[in-house]
């Protein structure tokens, strides 16, 4: 029984602390400990600046903890929405062509998957130091997509592009990817709701899980009305 | 030649205790006593001795009784609704009785050289027939001797309230409640019954340092009409937190101890409740 319990955990989080090494700076959260299943769906929940998307880069290995584990089984995407880790003065072909190495996948196949998402025409062949956060995103997200992950990070999704554009984005990941997990910081109340199971809120230094979307939605609520 | 005092009393007897009126009807028969039953149209004469009955002390019975009894409701077995239930008919019975009233109960019958109102022998009915009166440990501790009287005190056990355990932490008993998550109610109950009076409810606490940054709200009082009082510690310790209210008439009480505000930290340790009678 806690064979298969534990084989169905993808993401196992432990003791995580994060403090920026600032002097004087209070920590953004401290002794986090949660998991997520292979087909989990958590959302991230605070008020700007308390440290959703930290987290969130700090789970993408983007940034390290100042202390815990961070241990996944499952292949997790970067942050969608980050627009960073991209080589500025590659054209957004070459950067797909560099990203396709690495994660082994056929050059090809990915280009046509993300320019077929991203709608960025001719202007994958500009370098990307040109291009608007906007594209940046749009690129990140696209990749993200092709390359096919266990596992999405999201921060802020909803906030790249127009509203035809977001609609695809969610349909992507939401739709046609329903039997992946994810993690997503938002505002979007409605989207949490209709999303997730789970709700993970970091406020004023602490972090909580909660098994009841529905109560981190009304706690989180609260907190930004107060 | 001494006069034996006029006898004008007023016998409360619960229409729940309806085999206490055959034993009292036989014992005002012998000592050849007459029993007023407004209920069923009679008139207290304008002279001599009598006992009016009356199923509640509030009743308006057009004199100033000079004696009092009351046959105790009763109580019955095992059993959260029974025991409410029996809270429900001693309250009533008592409502409004003054502190001097005897108190009948089934060992009344055998007790020796007892007579109630001094005039009427009870001794000698079969007591398995009547009702026993009150019986302890049910967990309401306010009748265990008899009418509650201004000035009494009863710690109330824990366990005839509901607590808060949505986030109970394995190992921790359950009246050590954590505070995360939205404003709800954390202790509540327990809708055993009063009599009237002015009852003043008393909680003592203690809470973290999370815990003590929180709003709290006491409420007191009947299931529709009770008063309240929001309060916030400033801090982690021990804190006690009372208030009165008044119960115009019999009722099932209800007690809430709320978390005014969503929490994402913090810890409330229930210690005790105590009721006292102050009116």
């Amino acid at each position: 029984m806690t064979d298969a319990i534990d084989q169905d955990v993808g993401l196992r989080v432990e003791h995580l602390a994060k403090t920026y090494p600032t002097k004087g700076s209070k920590p953004l959260f401290t002794d986090l400990n949660f998991t997520l299943s292979r087909t989990g769906r958590l959302a991230i929940l605070g008020r700007n600046g308390q440290g959703k998307s930290t987290l969130i880069k700090i789970l993408g290995g983007i940034l390290p903890a100042t202390s815990g584990r961070v241990d996944w089984s499952m292949s997790s995407s970067w942050p969608i929405g980050f627009g960073g880790g991209f080589q500025g003065s590659l054209s957004g072909l070459d950067n797909i062509r560099f990203l396709s190495r690495i994660y082994r996948k056929n050059f090809q196949n990915t280009l046509d998957r993300v320019d077929s998402f991203a709608e960025l025409g001719s202007a994958l062949r500009q370098p990307v130091k040109h291009y608007s956060s906007g594209m940046r995103a749009r690129l990140a997200f696209g990749l993200s997509l092709a390359i096919e992950f266990d596992c999405y990070l999201i921060d802020e999704l909803v906030a790249v592009g127009d509203a035809r554009f977001q609609r695809k984005c969610q349909e992507e990941l939401f739709e046609r990817r329903a039997n992946r997990a994810f993690m997503m910081a938002s505002h979007d109340m409605h989207l949490i709701g209709a999303l997730c199971e789970r709700a993970l809120i970091i406020e004023s230094g602490k972090a909580r899980v909660f098994d009841d979307v529905a109560e981190a939605i009304d706690v989180y609520t609260w907190l930004r009305a107060a | 030649m001494s006069q034996r005092p006029v006898l004008r009393a007023c016998l409360v007897l619960p229409a729940t205790s309806p085999e206490w009126a055959v034993v009292i009807s036989a014992a005002a028969q012998r000592a050849n006593l007459p029993l007023i039953r407004p209920d069923e149209g009679d008139v207290p004469p304008e002279s001599g001795d009598f006992v009016v009955i009356v199923a509640t002390a509030t009743e308006d019975v057009g004199f100033s009784p000079t004696d009092w009894a009351v046959v105790e409701a009763g109580s019955l077995d095992a059993g959260f609704e029974n025991a409410v239930e029996a809270s429900r008919r001693c309250a009533l019975a008592y409502d409004g009785v003054p502190e001097n009233a005897a108190v009948i109960k089934a060992d009344f019958v055998n007790g020796t050289g007892q007579r109630l109102f001094d005039r009427l022998d009870l001794r000698g009915a079969d007591t398995g027939d009547l009702n026993p009166g009150w019986r302890d440990g049910i967990g309401w501790p306010v009748f265990d001797n008899g009418p509650p009287a201004i000035g009494d005190e009863f710690v109330l056990p824990i366990s005839i309230f509901s607590l808060d355990t949505r986030h109970a932490q394995i190992g921790r008993p359950s009246t050590d409640i954590e505070l995360v998550g939205r404003a709800r109610y954390l202790v509540f109950g327990p809708y055993y019954w009063l009599p009237m009076g002015v009852w003043n409810i008393c909680l003592t606490f203690a809470v973290d340092a999370e815990g003590g940054t929180r709003g709290f709200r006491l409420e007191w009082g009947g299931l529709e009409e009770f008063d309240h009082f929001n309060f916030s510690p400033k801090g982690a310790g021990r804190y006690a937190v009372s208030m009165d209210h008044e119960f115009k008439t019999a009722a099932s009480v209800e007690l809430r101890m709320v978390l005014a505000e969503a929490a994402l930290a913090g810890r409330f340790v229930l210690e005790s409740i105590v009721l006292k009678r102050t009116g």
